[in-house]
């Protein structure tokens, strides 16, 4: 009788412990950065978005072509906006998180790096899940900056949970005081989905919007809005508001092109109206604009079409493409290179121009595009 | 069983093993050449740029695939006369082909092409294709000598199909086309052993996939290893009555399967499947061709196969 008493709890804790561990917190989707301090007061982060190295990339020379990119834009951190590969092998994703990881400023301090999931990701020689464990392998939940006590400097994660996507999380930018200055946010817009006839770009789905919606209000506990930078892939369909809303002649600021024709995408259709460009969104409006904008987003950075480097004040909230890196797929000859980002302990971020330069000003505003090509480096 | 393994023979095991290693190739080769084709300069256009840098690798898939089209010409030679010259004929072709292959990947490798082993494709890259090559070459050597003096006469040949017809043009792009898409599904179905996705999360729609993928070598095998060295033409006749219909129903089911999958859980292949069918999800408004496709060989020869015998058997009454 007493062992089966003793049987009884037991199996129920069994059996508790197999119907899954703790619900998670915003907790697990955070990554904690000490970064600003008295002396530090700005941060820079470089966006670099669609790599597309693939299993005949030469490792060394695109290697090389990274490395000299990050001395010139000199970063704090670096936020990789999605196709870091496409048709690739497991090689090729060590090789690229290895060189991220390496990464050192020009005074010799690690620079820490996150990354978003692009349509083309998943697209290879491995399991849909490998680049996120991956990624995950490289990350921490809490960084010291001025100690660089690790051996990695990932900033990512993906919790085992049920919400769309891979690559949903957010860095809390810390100042000494280890309050919130900034968040830069991580969205997984997905690849393409399924219209019952045929494929589309896939947008932020519902659940990570509500996600991201309580993660902010949680961060922010009853307080105002913390600002934030956002990082996804796929663009939002707001981005060809913005470009009507300039073509129609409405003063906002802006610049970069919309370079991009149906024919880029649709090669077999043959060449389209040259005056079609386009901006290759999602399938339909995703809400995350607005979400963003009501939740402290001043900016939201993207990439997926490689030949449009336009940005634009969109009602108070960036909406830029970033600058695509290497010449890994289709690319245009001077337009590759990185999009660079100064954020300002007090808040503030100035996106009234993008001048394009080929090596970071540290006088220059708080927006940048860097470009730089294979020639540059003698490749 | 018993009679099937008695039916094994180092030709056919060859055949196996060169299909497997050709299917692994051209599922990679789809994969390259996709890739490449999307590789331009958007300023200047020219697409496949990376074509002369990627040429060993895709001379490599092409001598596999020789590989297996000179394997099956051996084993299927309807005379002693005929074997010999299939021996020694592929025997050549293939010492030259992985003399070729060698002379490529070498010459690559010290004009600076390749900068060094490894740092594309694979770690040891372009080696491996030395490795092969110098394989093939050794292989054709084997088949030309063994061809030319070792090679005894068996006391029976493969027996022609029913009706004596010559290839066609049109008939041997068919085949041509049919095992292109088989290899490209074997290579897939191999490559699924890392390419799988764990979460499970869309295993139904998935496993209807892996099934399609594998009907053409289930075809193929009945095909092959059961319909053709059936001697008795009357049985012969029987056995394609019955696998043309398993392989018939078969691909319907299948389609069902998919087609269900897909209105029930729309975006498993984006999940699940991308690395299967990179093609589909490549472009903005496409489609989902992919399993399709794997079907589509399979549904057609089927058909083609029970149409011909309904028809032979109504013009025979």
């Amino acid at each position: 009788m007493k062992k089966s008493l003793l049987v009884l709890p037991t199996l129920s804790l069994a059996l508790l412990s197999c119907s899954g561990g703790a619900p998670l917190t915003v907790g697990d989707y955070t990554v904690n950065l000490s970064i600003f301090s008295a002396e530090k007061q700005d941060v820079t982060i470089m966006q670099l978005t669609d790599i597309h190295w693939n299993m005949a990339t030469d490792l060394d020379k695109q290697i090389l072509y990274l490395e000299t990119l990050v001395s010139k834009g000199n970063p704090d951190i670096i936020m990789l906006t999605g196709d870091c590969c496409l048709v690739a092998n497991t090689d090729n994703w060590t090789s690229l998180f290895q060189t991220m990881d390496s990464l050192k400023k020009n005074d010799g301090t690690h620079i820490y790096w996150g990354v978003v999931w692009g349509n083309h990701d998943r697209t290879g020689l491995y399991a849909p899940n490998y680049p996120s464990d991956l990624a995950s392998s490289y990350s921490n939940a809490y960084y010291e900056y001025t100690k660089q006590n690790t051996d990695h400097y990932g900033i990512f994660a993906d919790p085992d949970d049920d919400i769309q996507g891979r690559s949903n999380y957010v860095v809390n930018l810390l100042d000494e005081e280890g309050s919130i200055a900034w968040q830069l946010w991580g969205l997984d817009s997905n690849t393409d989905y399924y219209l019952g006839s045929h494929y589309s770009y896939d947008i932020i789905h519902e659940d990570q919007i509500e996600w991201f919606e309580d993660a902010a209000a949680e961060t922010r506990n009853g307080g105002s809005n913390i600002p934030g930078l956002a990082f996804i892939h796929i663009p939002l369909l707001q981005t060809a508001m913005a470009y009507q809303s300039v073509l129609d002649g409405e003063s906002l600021a802006h610049g970069g092109e919309l370079r991009e024709t149906p024919n880029e995408q649709h090669p077999l259709y043959g060449q389209l109206s040259p005056e079609a460009c386009a901006s290759y969104s999602g399938y339909k409006e995703s809400g995350f604009y607005d979400a963003a904008k009501e939740n402290g987003v001043v900016g939201i950075f993207y990439g997926h079409d490689h030949i449009n480097d336009f940005w634009a004040d969109y009602n108070d909230v960036l909406l830029a493409y970033g600058t695509k890196t290497g010449s890994e797929l289709y690319y245009q000859t001077g337009l590759m290179g990185a999009s660079m980002m100064r954020i300002h302990a007090d808040g503030s971020f100035d996106f009234s121009s993008r001048p394009a330069v080929s090596s970071w000003q540290d006088d220059g505003p708080d927006y940048q595009q860097i470009l730089l090509g294979y020639e540059d480096l003698g490749l | 069983m018993k009679a099937f393994i008695s039916k094994i023979s180092p030709l056919k095991v060859g055949l196996v093993a060169f299909s497997i290693g050709a299917g692994i190739f051209t599922y990679m080769l789809f994969m390259m050449f996709l890739n490449d084709y999307g590789s331009y300069d958007s300023a200047v256009g020219g697409r496949f740029g990376q074509f002369i840098v990627n040429a060993p690798f895709y001379f490599n898939v092409v001598v596999w695939i020789y590989a297996v089209f000179a394997i099956h010409n051996i084993l299927y030679a309807t005379s002693y006369q005929k074997s010999k010259k299939a021996y020694m004929g592929n025997g050549l072709s293939f010492a030259i082909l992985g003399f070729l292959e060698v002379l490529l990947s070498v010459v690559y490798l010290f004009n600076g092409t390749y900068s060094r082993i490894g740092g594309r494709i694979n770690v040891i890259y372009p080696v491996d294709l030395i490795i092969y090559g110098l394989f093939f070459a050794f292989f054709g050597c084997f088949l030309y000598f063994y061809g030319q003096r070792f090679l005894k006469e068996k006391e029976s040949y493969p027996q022609k199909s029913l009706k004596t017809v010559r290839l066609r043009p049109g008939r041997a792009f068919a085949r041509g086309f049919y095992l292109v898409i088989a290899l490209y599904m074997l290579g897939g179905l191999c490559f699924s052993f890392i390419t799988f996705d764990t979460s499970f999360d869309h295993f139904a729609g998935m496993l209807g996939v892996y099934l399609a993928m594998a009907l053409p070598w289930a075809a193929l095998i009945l095909y092959e290893f059961f319909y053709r060295s059936e001697p008795d033409w009357e049985k012969r006749k029987r056995k394609q009555w019955i696998y043309s219909t398993i392989i018939l129903g078969s691909g319907l089911l299948l389609f069902a399967w998919i087609m269900i999958a897909e209105a029930a859980d729309p975006n498993f292949l984006t999940e699940s499947g991308s690395a299967l069918f990179p093609l589909d999800h490549m472009l903005m408004e496409s489609y989902a061709f992919g399993p399709f496709f794997a079907l589509f060989p399979s549904l057609l020869g089927s058909l083609i196969s029970l149409g011909k015998l309904t028809y032979a058997h109504f013009r025979h009454k």
